[in-house]
Formats: C-alpha cells, structure tokens, sequence
C-alpha cells in the first residue's frame, strides 16, 4: 500500500491503535524515497518524568504526508540513535550534529539545580521545567534530519515512527580505551598539517572551542545570577506585604506606600523572571549548541588528521618499502589517499555549510535575545510608571 | 484666647461621650504642617521660657486630676471640669475643655490636625470611659496643646513661621588628613538657610568626624532626658577608619567614604528639622562656627569617657529590667507594641534589603564576566559582520552592567541605609521612653516616700512625740513639693513625648515616601536605559546575515 491509497485521517494517530495491523504504509521503506530533506517535521512537546526515566514525547509529521505521529522516547533511546547513526554511516569529514547533554531530573539534582539558580538560602523547588530540554532534543533532531548524510537513515525513521523504542544494546569504550583515545589526540592534534587551510582551521577550531564553551558558561552563569536575584526579589516583596496591623493614621499611610512599592518589587521580579526565561531559550541555547558543535567540528578534524597521518606514513612506508612488499605498499598508499582525500572534501563542504548554520543561528539567537530584553523593559517601565504616579499621589 | 475653640463642639461631646462606639472608627486626618508647627513652636517658645508654662500648669493640673485616681478608673468628664479648683479661671476651665473638646471637634471635622497616633484623645479618651477602644486615629497632642489657654492661633502662625525658614545642609569633600594611625577624615559642611537665627544666610566650615561625633553625643546628653528624639549619628568603624588609615593612596574604600559622608548628611539635616535640635547652641556652633571645633575626646572609642558610657549603658539596661512601670496610659502602652513591631518589620526589611544588594552587586559582576566573553568570541569568529555584532554585543553588556552596579548603589544608599538609620532613630525613641519610666519612678518613689514620712508622723503624734513629729512634717512638706515636681516632670515629659512620637511618625511617612518615589524614579531610569541600549544593539543583530 502506498500512502496514496490511504484516505486521510486524523493528523495525529497514536501509534498503539491495536484496530491497525499497520500504520497506513507509514513505515514503508522511506530510504528509496528520494524526496527533499527533511522527511519529517519534528516537535517534541514535552517531557515527564516516569519513574526512573524522563520520556519525552516527540511528534513528527511527514513532510509529504499529512499524517503524523506521536513517540515517546527516554535519553538513553537518542543516545543510541546517535550511537547507530553514526556508526553506520561515513562520516569522515562529516560535522556530526551533537547530542544534548544528558538531562538531569532526579530529585537531588532538581534541588541543586534550584540551588544553582536560587541561591543557597532558597528552599523552595523550582518547577520541573524541561522546557529547554525539549527544545534540545528538537534541535538534534532536525539537524539529523536535515543532514545529507543522517537524514534518510532507516534508524531515524524508526526512532521516530516505531512505537516501542529500539532496543539497546550497552555501548562502552572503557576506561583504558578513552585513557588511550585522550593521550593518542593529544598527540595527533599536536601534529603539522599538510594543507594550509586545514592548518589554519584546526588552530581556529581549538580557539574557537574555547572561547565559545567559555562565552556559554559564563552567560548561564548571568542567568543563574538573574534568577537569584528573582528570588531576592521574591523576598523583599514578601518582607514589604507584612504590613503592621495598627491601624493609626501614620501607619496606613506607610503601609499604602509600602504595598504599592511591593507592587513595583513584583513587577521587576517578574520582568527578570521572564526575561531569564527568554534568556536561556535565545543566546543560552544557541551559545550551549554552538559550543557543543564546536566539539563535533574539532572530532571531524581530529578524524581528518588521523587520515592525514594514515596517509603521510602510507606515503613514507611507500618510498622505504622493499620491493617485495612495494605493490602492498602502493595499494596502502592509494587506499589512504582515497580515504584522506574523501575526507578533505567532505569536510570542506561541512565547514562551509557549518559557517552559514552558524551566523544564521547566532543572528536569530541574538535578535530574539535583543527583542525580549526590549520588550520585558517596555512592559516593567510601563508598571512602574503606574506604582509611581499612585504613591505620588498618596497624600 | 482660649475661645481657641467653641463651646458648642463640647457640649456635643456631653452627650457623646455616652456612646461606645463613638470613636472606633478611624478616621484619617491629613498631614498639615501648620499644627505640626504649632506644636513645634512650642517647644522653642518653652526654650524661651516663659510664655508656655502656665499653658503647661494647666494641663498638668487636668493630668493631675486624671491620674490621681490611679489608671483606668471611670472618670466622668465632668466631674474633671469639676475638680479644677486651684486656678478655676474661667478661661482655664474652657481651655481644659477646649483641651478635651479638641479631639471630638476633631473626629467631627476634618481640620487640618496632624495624623499621628493616638495621643491626647486616648488617654482623655480613656478616663471617660475606658471601655471605649483606643483606635480612632484623631489627634496628637499637637491638638491638646494648640488647645490650652494660650492662644492657638497665636501659636499656629508661630509655628508657621517656624516652617517657613529652610535650611538644608551638605557634607561635601571628604579629605583624609594626617598619615598612618593618627589620619583622619575631614568633611566640609555646607549650610544654606533663610533662617534669621543664624548669622550668615549661607555657611561652609570644615568638620571632622570626631566633631560630628561630639556634636551628636552632647544633644544625645542633653535632649532625652526632656523626650526630645534625637537622630543617630554614624558609628564609630574602626575597621573601615583602619583601612582608610593604613592606605596609602586617596581612593582607599571609597564605598566607605561614601556611606559615611551620606549619613552625616542625612543627620545633620534630621538634626536640623527639629526645632528643638535646630536651637541647641552646639548644634548652631557646629555649623557656624568658622574655625576649628575644640577636640571632642570624649568620642573616641577607647577613651575613658567611652568607657564610662559603656558603663552607663549597662547600667541602664540593668534599671529597664528591674522596674516595670505600672503603665496605665493606654496611648503610651500602644505605642510601645507599635514600636517594637516596626522596629522588627524594620530589621527584617534592612536584612532583605542587604540582600538584594548583594545579589545585584553579583549579577553585575557575572554581566561584566560574560562581556568580556562576548568580546573574545567576537575576536575569534571569523564571519566579519558576526564578529562585529558580537563585539557590540560586549559593549553593550558592558553597559548594562554599569546600569546593574548603579541600581545595586541604589538600593542601598537611598533604601538600606534609611531603613538602617530608621532602626536607629527608633532605639532613639525607646530611648526617650525609658527616660520617662525613669521619670515615673523618680515620682512614685518620692509618693512612697511620703506615705512613709506620713506614717511615721501619725506614730510619732500616737506616741507624744510632738519634737520628732514636727521634724517629721517639715520632711513631709518636703516630700510632697518633690512628688508635686516629680509628677509635673513625668506629665511634662509625657506630653513632649507625645508630640515627639507623632511628629517622628508624621516625619517617617514623609521620608519614606520621599526615598520611595525616588527610587522608583531611578528604578524606571535604569529601565529606559536598558531599553535604549538594546534598541541600539538590535540592528546590529539584524545586520548580520
């Protein structure tokens, strides 16, 4: 059955309809179907915690169709889409998007997240909110999807079509995997580059890195201090409101002018409250996935070099070579000049296309940043305003 | 003269007074100066001498009448008309009545009476009847007093004149003279006034600290003890006077300078809204007087006259634990819960405050952290027009947290340092009570010395010991003129603590609506800023791609 045939229905259909056998050909073998990236159109609208795990619930509509469905998914699932897509595909060269960080919601780190945020002194928990979260796993997503090299992998399609979530099997590297990976990096990145322009990139890379993984943690840091400020904002319009119940005439009266500055307290507070919230949706967001980027660009070169090396030393071993084993020689020499090569473009093309994501991300991340500023201080100016003219007033 | 008010408004009152409700509403009288004056005026026409103290011989003879009887008896108001023997002028009598006329004619009115706590109408209020709740909000004694024989209007236009004289005073330049641990800081004292009373109509002299300090200590010796409340003075820091002392450059803790030349500032001119205060020849001195103050040992922290106030202290706190005062003002008794409360909502407020200092004065540091942040993303990024929007970025930030820092000066400066000076000013007015519960004792004990007197005379005439019971009456005679002076010396003091508490609320609500509305200003300021900065900012966004 193509999708054709299917009459249409409700858009969003719950895939556990135990009445369907099938899901209307949804599931058909889409990687034949060479239509334009993105396939599917992605929204995760929110996640619950449920137990031990937090699920997320991801809608996806098809591009071409009209249908669309509803997942729901756990961190540990993404992690092995990742794990999956990226093992099964080429990606030398390849910028792969990053995964988001893993979340954090048990209780414990839910207190010290408010903690973080609200200062030691707070008790209250802040709501669950894993708005950003959601927005995380959207982002990734749709990068995958959009990606010439990700965006048609049948692990993708099924993540996001199957109702029960692929099955896992445990990924570990390994202690003395890593310690060996970290000690072998540092010496390869250390290593001179053949191509100028590679040259120039990898050392661009590593300061880059730097300064954005720097830019993004200190502007989380800003936000944590607005919104410990909220809760010191909280506080003194709750001292304020404790008005003394006498009832003289003096003491009215600084009531009145207490209760109306504890009015122009709340509004600040709730202006900063809206603007932090804004905050770490707009630049936070952007500066935290650029800085993860950064990772994934820096990866990809280190994979370059790697080859670069494989190549170089393909390149000696060649001219050492007894004649005997010249022919293996050459072919090795051929094989790492292919894969190099590959690469090279590959990563030409990433870089290009990773510079205009990149300017256009951080132009829509700084605007929408800009506006919410505007906008939240037009609209404390405007209350204040109002406090002002009633104590004014107060004879 | 004493018509200063109409019969009719008392004989209405006759009859009112029957009714219990009469004054359980509250009914708001809006501030006016002209009475806050009158009651001012009087006791600089007291300074004087003179004039007032018949005025006040009258009250205290009404008083007497009320508190003979002890506290909370029922006291019908007439029987107190009544009982008026000694002067029973006929204009005293109707300024006694024109004494409790002056609250009802009040509660009926709306004249123009000062909002203050329940003052006078309380406590006349109470003998009526005592049933009647004490919360009508009517009059202070500024009302009893514009009341009494003198003429009130004579009094009011005094007064108004007394108000009439501006005087604002600056603390300007402070220089730190002298090295190592004998430097110290000096300030310039500016005065501008139209106040006939000083020789120049404009001042400037320099002062130190230690001579703010010694002004403050003399009035602080000299004007409690006559209920008068006076302002606080700035501490004595000797770990930030340290810092000052051992630094070498000018702008040691300039953040320090700054506190301490704003609450001298702010004391003196306190200082100098009191009429009383304004009048104290040291206080005159202190800001005329163009050369050099004499040294005011006395001040230093380790000196022996420190010592011996530290001695005092303790002694007085001993005294404030060891005799409870039989209170049977329900005025007085009320103001003292009210007191306590503000001063608690007080140090809870101070302590919010201070935190919000802190909070903001971090999120400005965590702002300049991130701008410098933005500027070197800006540097790195390759893309020109990115790179460009991202050093404006930075800039911006950069301004945004000179914004954060000022608004977080604001907050202190023009809020926490008021609600602190507001918790001193009310140690000040605990203070000026305990002085009169001191004043009470001194009474009561002079009356139970007499009754003792008394009774040794009626045994020593049992016992025929006419020489030993003649002495006797000659220390009796004695003993009743120090019980006559030391009432007269706790109803005066009542009554000046009365008109010092309701002007002190009066003043506070005007303070705190003036710091208020300027920090609301400054808040909406520092919003405008921001707005501008990012609307300049916002274009720069737009351009990059």
């Amino acid at each position: 059955m193509s999708n054709d045939e299917e009459s249409p229905t409700v858009p969003f259909e719950d895939s556990d309809d135990p009445d369907q056998e099938d899901d209307g050909g949804f599931t058909q073998d889409v990687t034949i179907n060479t239509g334009t990236l993105p396939l599917f159109r992605v929204s995760v609208t929110e996640a619950v915690k449920d137990g031990l795990s937090l699920q997320f619930t991801i809608m996806a509509t098809r591009i071409e169709g009209d249908r669309g469905l509803v997942v729901s998914r756990q961190f540990e699932d993404l992690e092995w889409l990742h794990h999956q897509l990226v093992a099964g595909n080429d990606t030398e060269g390849i910028i792969v998007p990053p995964l988001p960080m893993r979340p954090e919601f048990d209780p414990k780190s839910a207190e010290s997240k408010t903690k973080k945020q609200l200062g030691s002194d707070c008790n209250i928990l802040r709501p669950d909110d894993f708005d950003l979260e959601c927005k995380a796993v959207e982002k990734y997503l749709s990068l995958m999807l959009s990606h010439q090299t990700f965006g048609r992998d049948k692990n993708l399609e099924t993540f996001l079509c199957e109702k029960e979530a692929p099955v896992r099997t445990k990924v570990s590297k390994g202690i003395m995997g890593w310690l060996s990976t970290t000690i072998d990096s540092a010496r390869k990145s250390q290593h001179k580059d053949i191509d100028d322009y590679f040259g120039k990139q990898r050392v661009w890379a590593v300061e880059y890195t730097r300064v954005s993984r720097e830019a993004s943690l200190n502007f989380n840091k800003v936000t944590q201090s607005q919104w410990r400020l909220t809760s010191g904002l909280q506080h003194l319009s709750t001292s304020l409101s404790a008005t003394l119940p006498f009832k003289d005439d003096s003491t009215r009266a600084v009531n009145k002018l207490t209760l109306k500055f504890a009015e122009a307290v709340e509004s600040s507070r709730k202006g900063l409250e809206a603007v932090s919230q804004t905050d770490e949706k707009t630049l936070g967001f952007e500066l935290d996935l650029l800085a993860r980027y950064m990772d994934s660009v820096k990866e990809m070169l280190f994979q370059r070099t790697c080859l670069m090396i494989v190549y170089e030393d393909a390149c000696k071993a060649l001219e050492k070579a007894k004649p005997q084993k010249k022919q293996a020689a050459e072919e090795a020499k051929i094989a790492a000049e292919g894969a190099y090569a590959h690469c090279c473009e590959n990563a030409k093309k990433e870089l290009k296309t990773f510079m205009r994501q990149r300017i256009l991300t951080m132009q829509d991340g700084l605007v929408a940043f800009t506006e919410s500023q505007i906008r939240t201080s037009r609209d404390v100016y405007s209350n204040l305003v109002q406090v002002l003219k009633d104590v004014e007033a107060e004879a | 003269m004493a018509d200063g008010l109409e019969p009719p408004p008392f004989e209405e009152e006759q009859e009112q007074k029957e009714e219990d409700d009469l004054f359980s509403d509250a009914k708001e009288k809006p501030s006016s100066p002209d009475t806050d004056a009158s009651t001012a005026s009087n006791p600089e026409s007291n300074a004087d001498g003179g004039e007032v103290e018949k005025k006040d011989d009258d009250e205290e003879e009404e008083k007497k009448d009320l508190f003979d009887d002890g506290g909370g008896s029922e006291i019908k108001l007439d029987s107190d008309e009544e009982e008026e023997s000694p002067t029973s002028d006929d204009a005293h009598r109707r300024s006694g009545s024109g004494d409790y006329a002056n609250p009802f004619d009040s509660a009926s009115t709306t004249a123009a009476v000062a909002p203050a706590a329940t003052a006078a109408a309380s406590a006349s209020k109470e003998d009526v009847t005592p049933q009647i709740s004490v919360s009508q909000t009517s009059t202070s004694s500024a009302s009893k007093v514009s009341g009494t024989s003198k003429d009130s209007r004579e009094e009011l236009e005094n007064g108004e004149d007394e108000n009439q004289y501006e005087i604002k005073i600056t603390v300007t330049e402070p220089q730190k003279m002298g090295d190592g641990m004998g430097a110290y800081m000096v300030y310039r004292v500016v005065t501008k006034t139209t106040n006939p009373v000083f020789r120049k109509s404009e001042m400037s002299v320099p002062r130190r600290f230690s001579d703010f300090l010694g002004l403050h200590s003399k009035l602080a010796e000299r004007h409690p003890s006559q209920g008068i409340i006076v302002p606080p003075a700035p501490e004595k820091s000797v770990l930030g006077m340290t810092k000052i002392k051992m630094s070498k450059e000018e702008s040691g803790s300039a953040d320090f300078v700054e506190r301490r030349r704003a609450t001298l500032e702010r004391f003196l001119n306190r200082t100098a809204t009191h009429p009383v205060l304004l009048a104290d020849q040291d206080f005159k001195e202190f800001l005329e007087k163009d050369s050099d103050l004499p040294r005011a040992t006395s001040t230093s922290a380790l000196s022996g006259a420190g010592v011996m106030r530290l001695f005092h202290k303790v002694g007085d706190t001993f005294e404030k634990i060891a005799f409870k005062m039989d209170e049977n003002d329900e005025w007085f008794e009320e103001k003292q819960q009210q007191i306590e409360a503000l001063d608690q909502q007080l140090h809870k407020l101070h302590g919010s405050m201070e935190a919000l200092v802190a909070h903001r004065r971090e999120l400005s540091q965590a702002t300049a952290v991130f701008a410098k942040s933005a500027a070197m993303l800006g540097n790195v990024e390759e893309h020109t027009t990115l790179s460009r929007a991202l050093s404006q970025l930075a800039e911006t930030e950069e301004k945004i947290e000179a914004v954060q820092k000022q608004q977080a000066d604001t907050d202190f400066y023009v809020l926490a340092e008021l609600l602190k000076d507001y918790i001193q000013l009310i140690s000040s007015v605990k203070e000026v009570f305990h002085e009169r519960v001191k004043s009470y004792r001194n009474w009561k004990e002079a009356e139970t010395m007499l009754g003792k007197k008394r009774e040794a005379k009626a045994k020593y005439e049992v016992l025929n010991k006419a020489d030993k019971a003649a002495q006797v009456k000659q220390e009796i005679t004695e003993w009743e003129g120090r019980v006559e002076k030391g009432q007269e010396e706790f109803e005066k003091l009542s009554k000046v603590i009365r008109r010092e508490v309701s002007r002190f609320e009066a003043y506070r609500v005007e303070d705190f609506k003036n710091s208020i509305v300027k920090y609301l200003q400054n808040l909406m300021e520092n919003q405008q800023k921001l707005i501008k900065y990012w609307e300049a900012f916002l274009p720069e966004a737009k351009a990059i791609a």
